[in-house]
């Protein structure tokens, strides 16, 4: 009872403040919903008994990526654009059909694999702790470990290249 | 009815086609990055629930990745964002016409 | 404490079996330390240890082709006969495209700081490339493939002050994060339906009918979505003409070929090794069947001719309408992406065979072409057709060398593409493919038309007469380029039995 009224509160609400992500004019307003989401997706790992997940999920999206989105917003100084959608309402609905039709058709037959799905109760011991994916990731996982330092690495490289001003040539 | 894996797919589900929607429909570049967010969030979850009905942390392992993936995806696409911005003072997706035939 | 020791921990000793990958790291990370230091109006320092880097990636791959399947690492990789081929394809375009760069204005020209990154990105490109060839793993694909876009992203925009340049580079980061989510997506299902995440694992696991045939039938496209903007198969191609257009010269080039290969070494790896279970087709179904059982419900060969045919269609009927030489290129190697996927689509060994081959020849016949066209910037400082007016005076043997390639791309002889393309065509004739065959080779007669545009310019167009020197450097790497498209026209024996070799032992068709 208690689980179905958490997940009925954070999927709801999650959905809600992805909802409004999409759908709000300014793009500030889109940054903070988009938060919003992102705290209630923490909520959903720790009911899928993923704590560590629910965690990072607060660190690094919330409060990392978020927070430069909202940096660089503040650095644009917050563009609030005219969108005229009606000039592209003859691509909006094919574009949106087509891949609402092929995922809902998706989940309607997951729906039918999972049998009900209820998940095998309890979880074990420890599952999804920081140990166990810890443990899995150096170990198992070493070399996606090592890429992934790789990826951030270039991500450095790659925003202090796109983003060193010209103006500092000497 | 008990929550199983089958809420967390359909919410999954919902969640990536608010962020596809959002991507096909928002001209406003930023806001677009933002419902790329969306999309990866929704198959984090997909992940990590799969994780928990298997319980084979795997999946974690998975999410953990495509966190740090969206945190690099992120700081690429706002740093090209804010150079745009500087030479066209607009980042608006419709702006960009200096590449059509 | 936890059930997560794995049967195949990953140990040190492995990393023998990863040398080339090794290397283009460290060349990576030495050549970004090198650029601290450089000074200067060229970085000297950086462009030589990135060179070097790769030479020497080459040379180590070259030297431990591996004899079988070896899955190292934590299962995450195998190294096996395909693995081998790309991982000396990699580093030679690598080396290829750092060559070049080195005497091009829009690389070295514009004045920035830290010019000597570009040619570290080009060997951490090598390096992802590389990995994208021998993940056996979906964490491994998902990761490699993000390291190669990301690699690209920050090429696309290496001109920063550009307008057309930052443009590009943004609509790449775009379409390409949303098709990375997309695959996510696909991922996370496939990950779900099997339980398992190594390739082999996930074939045993629908093998046992353990997926429900609708939902594997909707993660596999999410897959190919992803995969298919790797490749800029249609319809997931929309970036690929604009971004070519905008990026540098150079960096186009190292697109055009570089992560299409690895995309399809990635395609070919991941698809037959889940979704094909090796032998017993051949005998027992007669010449027309696959070198093996495909697993799944769905006629994937026919789902993969229609993208192939209409790949092909759209790339060159676009191609014919353009005036820019960059975006016909752009066009035109979409197209090359469909004759690619017959060969995909054919599921034998043969059939891989006339991929491998073809995909070195389009590597070398291509940065043949964009060289032309770097070259030709760097004197003319444009890009249009019109350009190239009357170069048969001005520049004869350059414009004999384009000629070469252009017949190349077009796959007439006495040029490797011919080669390349009898290939292919015969395997998809002997698998009695008739249809696909009729439309390759009619898509083949009109891509002639848009070549030969360019060759009427250089030829029947009359223009400025006085006399054009190129850069010494791109006249070597040209001649260097357009010597071995000639001549795999005529002799291509050790090179075939090169790609033979490597598919013999490729671990998808049990070799």
């Amino acid at each position: 009872m208690f689980e179905s009224v958490c997940f009925y509160l954070c999927g709801g609400l999650m959905l809600l403040g992805g909802i409004m992500t999409v759908a709000s004019r300014s793009a500030v307003a889109s940054a903070v919903w988009l938060i919003f989401a992102f705290l209630n997706a923490a909520g959903v790992y720790a009911l899928l008994s993923a704590p560590f997940l629910a965690i990072l999920q607060v660190l690094v999206y919330a409060g990392a990526i978020m927070v430069l989105f909202l940096f660089v917003i503040m650095m644009l100084h917050g563009p609030v654009m005219n969108e005229d959608l009606r000039s592209r309402s003859r691509w909006f609905w094919p574009a949106l059909a087509l891949p609402l039709a092929a995922i809902a058709g998706s989940a309607v037959t997951l729906l039918g694999r999972a049998r009900g799905g209820a998940f095998p109760a309890p979880a074990p011991h420890g599952f999804g702790r920081a140990e166990q994916v810890a443990a899995l990731l150096l170990d198992r996982y070493l070399l996606a470990f090592e890429l992934i330092s790789i990826v951030l690495l270039v991500a450095i490289i790659g925003a202090l290249s796109l983003g060193l001003r010209e103006g500092r040539r000497t | 009815m008990t929550i199983g894996l089958t809420h967390y797919l359909v919410l999954a589900t919902a969640v990536f086609l608010t962020g596809l929607s959002g991507v096909l429909v928002r001209r406003n570049s930023l806001i677009v990055l933002m419902s790329i967010e969306l999309m990866l969030c929704a198959g984090n979850i997909v992940f990590a629930a799969f994780s928990r009905w298997l319980g084979d942390a795997s999946g974690h392992v998975f999410v953990l990745m495509s966190f740090a993936v969206a945190a690099a995806e992120a700081a690429i696409g706002l740093a090209i964002l804010v150079e745009i911005h500087r030479l066209r003072r607009s980042v608006n997706l419709d702006d960009l016409k200096t590449l059509t035939e | 404490m936890f059930e997560t020791l794995a049967l195949n921990a990953p140990s040190w000793s492995d990393l023998r079996h990863f040398v080339p990958e090794t290397v283009l790291v460290v060349t990576f990370l030495l050549a970004l330390m090198a650029d601290l230091f450089a000074r200067g109006r060229r970085p000297a320092g950086p462009f030589a240890l990135a060179l070097g880097g790769c030479l020497v990636a080459l040379a180590a791959a070259v030297s431990s082709l591996p004899a079988g399947p070896r899955s190292i690492l934590g299962d995450l990789v195998v190294v096996d006969g395909l693995a081998g081929f790309f991982r000396v394809l990699f580093p030679l375009i690598g080396a290829i495209t750092i060559l070049f760069s080195w005497a091009s204005g829009e690389i070295m020209g514009p004045r920035r700081e830290h010019k000597g990154e570009f040619y570290a990105l080009v060997a951490l490109m090598a390096f992802g490339m590389c990995v994208m060839a021998s993940a056996a793993d979906l964490i491994m694909l998902y990761l490699s493939v993000e390291l190669v876009s990301l690699t690209s992203y920050v090429m696309a925009g290496y001109m920063r002050t550009s307008l057309r340049s930052t443009e590009a580079s943004l609509k790449y980061v775009i379409f390409g994060s949303v098709s990375s989510g997309v695959m996510l997506y696909g991922l996370s299902l496939l990950f779900g339906l099997t339980g398992e995440t190594t390739f082999v694992e996930i074939r045993a696991a629908l093998l046992a009918g353990r997926a429900d045939n609708f939902a594997l039938l909707v993660a596999m496209v999410f897959v190919l979505a992803g995969l298919g903007y790797k490749i800029a198969a249609v319809p997931f191609h929309f970036w690929c003409p604009d971004v070519y257009e905008g990026a540098p010269t150079p960096v186009t080039a190292l697109f055009s070929v570089g992560p299409k290969a690895a995309g399809f070494a990635l395609m070919i790896r991941f698809f037959y090794t889940t979704l094909l279970s090796p032998g017993g087709g051949q005998a027992a179904a007669g010449a027309a069947a696959p070198d093996g059982v495909i697993v799944g419900p769905a006629d994937w060969p026919l789902l993969i001719a229609i993208l192939s045919v209409v790949t092909m269609t759209y790339g060159n009927l676009v191609a014919l309408r353009q005036t820019n030489v960059k975006r016909l290129l752009a066009y035109s190697s979409i197209a090359h992406v469909g004759y690619l996927l017959m060969g995909f689509l054919m599921l034998t060994a043969a059939g891989l065979e006339a991929i491998l081959f073809y995909l070195l020849v389009y590597a070398i016949m291509n940065l043949g072409a964009f060289l032309f066209v770097i070259a030709l910037n760097n004197r003319l400082g444009g890009e249009e057709i019109s350009d190239y007016a009357g170069l048969s005076t001005r520049a004869p043997w350059v414009a004999l060398m384009m000629m070469v390639f252009l017949l190349s791309l077009t796959g007439l002889p006495p040029t490797a593409g011919f080669i390349g393309k009898m290939y292919l065509f015969a395997e998809v004739i002997n698998r009695h493919w008739f249809w696909l065959a009729v439309v390759g080779a009619l898509n083949s007669v009109v891509s002639l038309f848009y070549y030969m545009k360019i060759a009427k310019a250089m030829y029947f167009t009359p223009g400025e007469r006085a006399p054009l020197r190129l850069e010494p450097l791109h006249t070597a790497v040209l001649i260097l380029l357009a010597a071995p498209t000639l001549a795999l026209g005529v002799y291509w024996t050790p090179f075939k039995n090169f790609v033979d070799r490597a598919v013999a032992g490729f671990a998808g068709l049990g070799g």
